[in-house]
């Protein structure tokens, strides 16, 4: 393990990895930033650059625009009330206030040291816990992995909002059906209807940049959002001191503390990730404050905006645990990643730390240097980064666009890729209208050729018969929780229909 | 037309379509002659999923007729600009049609030109420059710097004769 941490320092610390560190967060705050563009997108438009690197630094980079962009998200929360990404609302409720009432600078202050805090002490438990994990699930079989592939496509459904459990399971299964596509392992032809440019199936790169960077830059021009009202307004918000006195710091240290763990441990968990963690902590430290400070959450109190943003980073790397460690992404953040490392012929999950411990120690410290370096360079250049912000929709959306388009045909060069991604977004803006979540889509199309191939040596290895899923005391610990994740938001959908149905006959 | 204004039934309509025509395809699919009775085959996994979606597109269809006046799609969609969105959407279309046609550098500045006054840009030789400025330095980049070979067209191959 030592060896690998070296192997990993010294990846880590060589001078491209850490421009690339120093790239990723600084394209990742500026796209962060950009109201409708989270970091699955800045992630995807990466990707295609990533290609041309050997995959420690490709993914160094993604992790550096990880969060760079959770961290621009909380800029543009702050700034505009304009939350760039969804774990970034809760940053809102009062680092808006703050920043209206003249206190911009401290509120971006308290953002950057509490999400420094919390990636950190998220670090240090991402350490400790993924060589344990990874040396647990290193007895999987077959079996287990098809049980885990089926609990990853469930949870990140379960995790929806309310009424959107059965919604999220219908876009896994879509992603799953999408993902079976061209050629199976035996060599048959899938639905790729005579069509050679679908025998190797639809690429990944493809589905995320359709789904997430062209889909969000066609529902911006949908929306009409104007952002010259944003500009105006970050252009005359006067940002103050970025400085905060001992007593603040003092403050909110706690709060800083409790929100790491908690943030951490949701993150873990498959499908909660940053949103849920966030408002988990908010929520928490509402509750713990005295009477009189409870008064000021939402109208710009310190621990408000504290809590969430070390809850999100905390849960950001928690997300990574289960990548790392079991090969299934946590969130649609870390599902992009997983699609990633595989087009880099890299299987994550416990081999990973066996097999590569360059690319699994440097990543883990490259999420380290990563905040330093938003500590360090990101914040003193927050005026002149929202300053980007002020560059026209008209010129911003087309570019994106542009980007999107070529990230995926420099990849394959070839045009169909172009047209059939232009239908995909199209698809996924009508979903994002009909309030259909893309991100499980885009996690069942990653773990579908995992699970088929588990499914199908599982299978293989029980002589055609299923009982494996009742007979490996792992594989049935993981299906029953799989049961549970999956029957108890059901059952609540269900009961919550029956009392709408109830309430119509009573008003009838 | 009431009864289809409204986002989870359309949604989980179109999902139950789109999987009895998968789960059609899905029984179309040949079986590797040399499997003999194995039991998992390229059928398998993709009848398997067909059956699920259904299943769950039927119980979401259940549920939102259960939910009359909620998610109306006519509400939903309120204030939209449609015109520019599906402009751009034609106009992707375009570009990848005639990408081979007319090379990397000419069909992208279109692009950009024409989606750049599709959003409103009104100050046509501000666009028309950043537009030119930025595919030639993209191409440059590509081309020159990548060594990354990006397709000159049909039409500098037939005007020039050159392949680039």
């Amino acid at each position: 393990m030592i060896e690998g941490i070296l192997t990993g320092l010294y990846t880590a610390f060589s001078p491209i990895n850490l421009m690339m560190v120093l790239m990723g967060c600084f394209a990742g705050t500026f796209i962060g930033m950009l109201p409708g563009l989270g970091p699955v997108s800045a992630i995807a438009l990466m990707i295609p650059i990533t290609y041309g690197l050997d995959p420690a630094s490709g993914l160094i980079l993604i992790a550096g625009v990880y969060y760079g962009a959770i961290f621009g998200g909380s800029t543009s929360a702050i700034l505009i009330n304009a939350p760039g990404v969804s774990g970034a609302v809760a940053t809102a409720f009062d680092g808006y206030p703050l920043a209206q009432s003249g206190q911009a600078g401290k509120a971006l202050a308290i953002a950057a040291y509490s999400s420094f805090a919390g990636g950190t002490i998220g670090a240090i438990l991402l350490f400790a816990f993924v060589p344990f994990l990874a040396q647990v699930s290193l007895s999987f079989q077959s079996a287990d992995y098809f049980a885990l592939m089926l609990f990853g496509c469930t949870a990140i459904a379960a995790f929806s909002g309310k009424g959107q459990v059965v919604k999220a399971i219908l876009m896994t299964l879509l992603g799953l059906m999408l993902a079976t596509v061209g050629e199976d392992p035996s060599g048959i032809q899938r639905f790729t209807f005579g069509n050679p440019d679908l025998y190797d199936g639809i690429s990944f790169l493809l589905l995320s940049m359709a789904t997430f960077a062209l889909a969000e830059a066609l529902i911006v021009v949908l929306k009409g959002t104007s952002e010259s009202g944003s500009a105006s307004a970050m252009e005359s918000k006067n940002l103050g001191s970025l400085k905060l006195s001992r007593q603040e710091a003092k403050d909110i240290a706690p709060t800083v503390g409790r929100s790491s763990i908690l943030g951490f441990f949701v993150g873990i968990l498959p499908g909660a990730g940053a949103t849920i963690a966030s408002f988990l902590a908010y929520g928490m430290e509402r509750n713990l404050a005295p009477d009189e400070k409870k008064g000021e959450f939402g109208a710009g109190s310190h621990r408000g905006l504290a809590a969430p943003e070390t809850a999100n980073n905390a849960a950001s790397t928690g997300s990574f645990v289960p990548l790392l460690t079991l090969g299934i992404p946590g969130s649609a953040t870390t599902a992009v990643m997983l699609g990633a490392l595989l087009s880099y012929g890299i299987q994550p999950g416990p081999r990973l730390y066996i097999d590569n411990p360059a690319v699994f120690w440097s990543v883990i410290i490259s999420m380290y240097v990563g905040n330093v370096f938003l500590l360090v360079l990101n914040l003193p250049l927050i005026p002149y980064i929202s300053k980007l912000l002020r560059v026209s929709r008209q010129f911003l959306t087309p570019i994106i666009l542009f980007f999107s388009l070529m990230g995926v045909y420099l990849v394959s060069f070839n045009t169909f890729d172009l047209t059939i991604m232009v239908l995909v977004a199209v698809l996924a803006v009508i979903f994002r209208i009909l309030n259909y979540p893309l991100a499980p889509l885009l996690l069942g199309f990653i773990l579908g050729g995992m699970l088929e191939d588990n499914l199908r040596r599982a299978l293989l290895i029980w002589d055609g018969s299923f009982a494996f899923l009742w007979q490996r005391p792992i594989t049935l610990t993981i299906v029953i929780v799989t049961l549970l994740t999956l029957c108890v938001p059901l059952i609540s959908t269900v009961r919550d229909c029956r009392r709408v149905g109830r309430t119509d006959s009573v008003s009838d | 037309m009431h009864l289809l204004d409204n986002k989870d039934r359309i949604g989980s309509l179109l999902l139950l379509v789109f999987s009895f025509t998968y789960l059609q395809y899905a029984f179309e699919l040949p079986i590797d002659p040399t499997a003999g009775d194995e039991s998992f085959n390229a059928r398998t996994l993709p009848i398997g999923l067909a059956i699920a979606a259904i299943a769950f597109a039927l119980i979401e269809l259940f549920f939102s007729a259960r939910r009359v006046d909620e998610n109306r799609i006519s509400e939903a969609v309120q204030g939209f600009s449609w015109i520019p969105t599906l402009s751009l959407v034609l106009l992707m279309v375009v570009y990848s049609l005639l990408f081979s046609k007319l090379g990397f550098v000419l069909s992208s500045y279109l692009f950009l030109h024409a989606s750049f006054l599709i959003l409103g840009e009104r100050r046509i030789f501000l666009s028309g420059f950043i537009a030119a400025s930025l595919v030639v330095f993209l191409w440059l980049m590509l081309t020159r710097v990548f060594g990354i070979f990006l397709d000159s067209g049909d039409l500098y191959r037939f005007l020039f004769g050159l392949v680039s």
